[in-house]
């Protein structure tokens, strides 16, 4: 027979969680969405993103760790599962102190717990993360991206791509910083000064022999847009290609 | 037999384990580090401009910013060191614990500009661990300058301090590629599973976006039923990951096709995971790899010495 004591304790529990849930939760998600919450607790994409996303994601949670709350709950009620799970161990860890066991059993179970909770919550607290890469579906057979060219003197422009040029940044944390920057209404004095970084470090790193680019007047940021073809054959002429900056000393 | 659930974990954990396993993982683990690390510069992100810096770790949201490029090259140097002696196990407790703490902050900086990767956070929780552990008990400088002292060069017995470790960083591997396929499932849903969406990874990975070794994604993107087969299997793989922890069968099998996953998202994506194959290091079986060497190099003496188990 199952502990009343235990269910009961359970529904208060649960009963608790509903509440929070249903009546607190959601201004405290409206006011963290208005970034008027610790800085820690900002949440991703708020900027592109409605407030009812959050508060649709907040409800699939809350509603999750309610049922496993009230299965926990119920199925820990029942004798036979509580002496299941810590009933008197016969076999006890040879040679480790019970302080020792204690912060191997605090440590691992942090991970594991914070580990679980990033992939509840969809978040990337490095180094935590519910490493969510390539999860997002794609339709379209498009592709937008930012993109940084330097012109040489004869007016070429020469994609800038690889480490050594774009030093130490690799490409794909540059194009998305810009294009994180471009989301804003106020990113021109930012986009500007990242190009002159840029432009800077590739000339300063030319000169010392760090990397053999050629001599670049100006570096320019472009929006370029794609239909994907099967062959990639169209890679040098995009559909859209809009100047969104450009940086000459 | 009827084992509770506490007395199962307890064994899953602590059971008694020689120390070459973990000696041997010390070893490797931070001598790959160095070997990924060593030529890599932190300085120059001290001079990123501001407006490029968008906190997203932990550090950086609680205020941890990137130090001037001096003090920064200063830690890449220590950082370095430190991890040369703990793979040498000189000081092992004080130079695991200073590779984890220096590491975390010039591991973490780059993340903080413009986008999160998914790469080099295992690493710091995998120093983390063993900066908790005696990994520097055996095989190590340590254990030399303890002999010599007081002559005491005796192998510790096996115990559970050389076990833990090691099932830890089974189970980070194990968070890691679980939460991946969770993700697939759980972000992506069904949608993420039509030959489309994989024909579409596949296809814009090509226009110069990143790096694939080769071009054969194009011609794999043409292929529509090759194309739900790689997107099932590998999420499938991810998913059942974990398992690799309990049953010893699965376990080579599963490690086997995720370096087969890996390697297929190099050739045809171009992503590179070779910071998580760090975390394979973990899984070999050491001292019975050794005796298998010692065995065959020697098999002509009939005393070949044995590794500690």
């Amino acid at each position: 027979m199952p502990q009343r004591r235990i269910l009961v304790i359970t529904s208060l529990i649960v009963v608790a969680w509903v509440l929070f849930s249903c009546l607190a939760a959601p201004s405290m998600v409206s006011a963290i969405y208005r970034g008027e919450g610790p800085a820690f607790l900002a949440l991703r994409g708020a900027n592109s993103n409605p407030l009812e996303f959050y508060l649709r994601k907040w409800m699939t949670l809350a509603t999750t760790v309610g049922s496993v709350l009230l299965i926990v709950g119920i199925l820990v009620s029942f004798p036979a599962v509580r002496s299941w799970i810590s009933g008197p161990a016969s076999w006890t860890p040879p040679n480790l102190s019970r302080s020792k066991r204690l912060v191997v059993n605090g440590a691992v179970l942090s991970i594991i717990g914070i580990g679980l909770l990033q992939v509840l919550l969809g978040r990337d607290d490095y180094p935590f993360s519910s490493y969510p890469m390539y999860s997002s579906v794609r339709r379209e057979f498009s592709q937008k991206e930012m993109r940084l060219f330097g012109v040489t003197e004869q007016g070429h422009e020469i994609h800038l791509a690889t480490r050594q040029q774009l030093y130490p940044f690799a490409q794909d944390r540059m194009k998305m910083a810009l294009k994180r920057m471009d989301s804003r209404a106020d990113a021109g004095k930012d986009i500007l000064s990242t190009l002159e970084y840029v432009f800077q470090t590739y000339e300063r790193r030319r000169v010392e022999g760090d990397h053999g680019g050629i001599l670049l007047t100006s570096v320019r940021l472009y929006e370029m847009e794609w239909d994907l073809l099967a062959d990639a054959s169209n890679i040098s002429t995009p559909r859209t290609k809009r100047l969104v900056s450009e940086y000459t000393p | 037999m009827n084992t509770t659930v506490l007395e199962r974990w307890n064994r899953w954990w602590f059971t008694a384990e020689g120390p070459t396993n973990l000696a041997c993982c010390r070893i490797a683990f931070f001598g790959m580090m160095l070997f990924f690390y060593a030529g890599q510069r932190f300085a120059p992100w001290g001079e990123a401009p501001e407006a490029l810096w968008m906190p997203a770790t932990i550090l950086g949201r609680i205020g941890v910013g990137p130090a001037s490029p001096e003090i920064l090259g200063g830690l890449g140097l220590v950082w370095k060191i430190a991890l040369a002696c703990a793979c040498a196990g000189l000081a092992s407790r004080f130079t695991t614990a200073v590779s984890f703490l220096i590491g975390f902050y010039l591991l973490d900086i780059p993340h903080n500009f413009g986008k999160v990767n998914h790469h080099d956070g295992v690493l710091v929780l995998t120093m983390f661990i063993l900066s908790l552990s005696r990994c520097g008990s055996i095989l190590s400088l340590d254990q030399i300058i303890r002999s010599r002292w007081n002559r005491l060069a005796e192998v510790p017995p096996p115990s559970a301090e050389f076990r833990w470790p090691i099932r830890a960083v089974w189970v980070i591997l194990a968070l890691v590629l679980g939460a991946a396929g969770v993700a697939k499932f759980y972000q992506g849903g069904w949608g993420w599973f039509t030959p489309d969406n994989m024909a579409i990874n596949l296809i814009s990975h090509n226009y110069g976006g990143a790096t694939p070794l080769t071009d054969w994604g194009l011609r794999v993107a043409t292929i529509p039923w090759i194309c739900q087969i790689m997107s099932l299997g590998g999420a499938l793989v991810e998913l059942l990951f974990p398992l690799a922890l309990f049953f010893r069968k699965l376990r080579l099998f599963l490690l086997l096709a995720t370096l087969v996953l890996f390697i297929g998202i190099r050739v045809l994506l171009g992503p590179s995971f070779e910071h998580y194959l760090m975390l394979y290091l973990f899984f070999i079986p050491w001292s019975k790899f050794g005796n298998f060497l010692l065995t065959v190099i020697r098999k002509n003496s009939t005393r070949a010495p044995r590794l500690p188990a």
